[in-house]
């Protein structure tokens, strides 16, 4: 009895703590979004930010109204989670365009991976739909696994990509990413979690999410206000000329090793 | 649940390799950085100036004269120590070869136009000498190649690093002389 009553306290503070942050997380977000003028950098995030806010304060409200474990409730809960996942996407491509457009050929090369990786795994996740279309709750559970797990992958894909050609990525560009991929992450094991819960509101899978979705919201806080209204540097180049000089000789040097170990190893030993 | 252990496996994945690049990002001072700052030293073959103990090392004269001379247990343990100067050659074969890629890989991003051909043949060069890499040094390993061999791979980068120390005069004409300029 006494455990019941602890269990159900702490599930009073832990909602009221979740509604507090994600309230004030979304309202300074907006704030701080239009205070630094991030539509000139990332036209997606601030529409995700716009649609994010009224959606949080609907689920604020519904969590603490009876309509909360009715049909209509529910319904909100997966829907509007699938859908906030979703547009996540266009803020990952833009941000993907953004800091590799100007490198003209590693963006062609990115483009085509990033873009093949991405309907392979769009096609994967519905093949498993699929097979979960019988229940409304794996439906969406699959939906969101899906895309999370295809975003982690592009965001991990485009920070190697940065990494292998040298990209300097902004720090705002990269922390938007850096927190998008920690949500998305925990939220593949999350959403496994949330197919062995009957009912989602108050569950560990229900917590687990707010929490990530909240330190989300956090490092974009202090992503947009501490970098967004930094000027975006311009790509750098060389002269066509050097990079044509240059290149044949590095790359008859690095064809030469290749033929070498190659004709060790069909060599007979003498 | 135990679908969830697996996935958490993923996930731990995820994370490691985000938590890895990010430090990488956050280490590297970019494309442009690093042609400001290239220097010859840095892309010649810095293994090359061991060449001429390696080639002592490893010639067929060397092996003779210790046949001669040193008893059995003598001959195994020089054999041992010329083994382990091939594998530590091949490392630096290897390091040398990463130098070079990565300034072929930061050209490519910095210049105007660069050929997609050659982008794609250096990956698939990349991939080649990394396999054969790894095929040589195992069987330098195991001994199944008498490292005799590794004399030829020797003198070619030896005869090569003349060539690349042109190029990286004329690099580091360009980019002084015309400067990186902004797109």
């Amino acid at each position: 009895m006494l455990r019941c009553r602890l269990m159900v306290s702490l599930n009073l503070w832990l909602n009221s703590v979740v509604s507090v942050l994600s309230i004030s997380l979304c309202l300074i977000l907006l704030v701080v979004v239009f205070s630094r003028r991030l539509y000139r950098q990332l036209l997606f995030l601030t529409a995700y930010v716009i649609l994010l806010t009224p959606a949080v304060l609907v689920w604020v409200w519904l969590s603490h109204s009876p309509w909360l474990n009715t049909r209509g409730g529910f319904l909100y809960y997966w829907t509007a989670n699938s859908i906030l996942t979703f547009l996540r996407l266009f803020i990952l491509a833009e941000i993907c365009w953004r800091v590799l457009h100007e490198y003209r050929l590693v963006w062609t090369l990115a483009w085509r991976a990033l873009a093949g990786v991405a309907t392979l795994l769009i096609l994967v996740t519905v093949y498993f739909l699929m097979h979960n279309s019988h229940d409304y709750q794996a439906f969406i559970l699959t939906v969101q696994q899906g895309l999370d797990f295809t975003q982690a992958v592009l965001l991990l894909m485009l920070l190697s990509i940065g990494t292998y050609y040298q990209i300097k990525i902004s720090a705002l560009h990269r922390l938007v990413l850096v927190a998008s991929c920690i949500y998305s992450a925990v939220q593949l094991t999350n959403s496994q979690l949330g197919r062995y819960t009957k009912v989602p509101t108050d569950s560990l899978f229900d917590f687990v999410q707010h929490f990530t979705f909240i330190l989300m919201l956090g490092i974009w806080v202090w992503a947009v206000w501490r970098w967004a209204d930094l000027p975006e540097q311009p790509a750098r180049k060389i002269q066509q000329a050097t990079y044509d000089q240059l290149s044949s000789v590095i790359h008859a040097r690095l064809a030469l090793p290749n033929e070498n170990l190659s004709k060790m190893l069909r060599r007979r030993p003498e | 649940m135990n679908s969830v252990f697996l996935f958490s496996l993923v996930t731990l994945a995820l994370l490691g390799a985000l938590y890895w690049l990010s430090r990488r990002m956050s280490t590297d001072r970019g494309a442009a950085h690093l042609l400001e700052t290239l220097s010859a030293e840095d892309l010649l073959p810095h293994h090359y100036k061991y060449f001429p103990q390696i080639r002592q090392a490893l010639s067929p004269e060397d092996e003779r004269f210790l046949g001669t001379r040193a008893n059995a247990a003598t001959r195994r343990l020089a054999r041992r120590a010329r083994r382990h100067s091939a594998l530590r050659f091949m490392e630096g074969l290897r390091e040398d070869y990463n130098r070079l890629d990565r300034l072929a890989r930061t050209l490519t991003a910095l210049a105007p136009s660069a050929s997609s051909q050659r982008e794609i043949e250096r990956v698939f060069l990349f991939v080649r000498f990394n396999f054969l890499w790894t095929l040589v040094w195992m069987s330098l390993w195991t001994g199944a190649t008498p490292i005799v061999q590794l004399r030829s791979l020797a003198d070619l980068i030896g005869s090569l690093a003349a060539r690349l120390e042109t190029s990286m005069a004329a690099l580091q004409t360009a980019t002084s002389a015309a400067g990186l300029k902004t797109s």
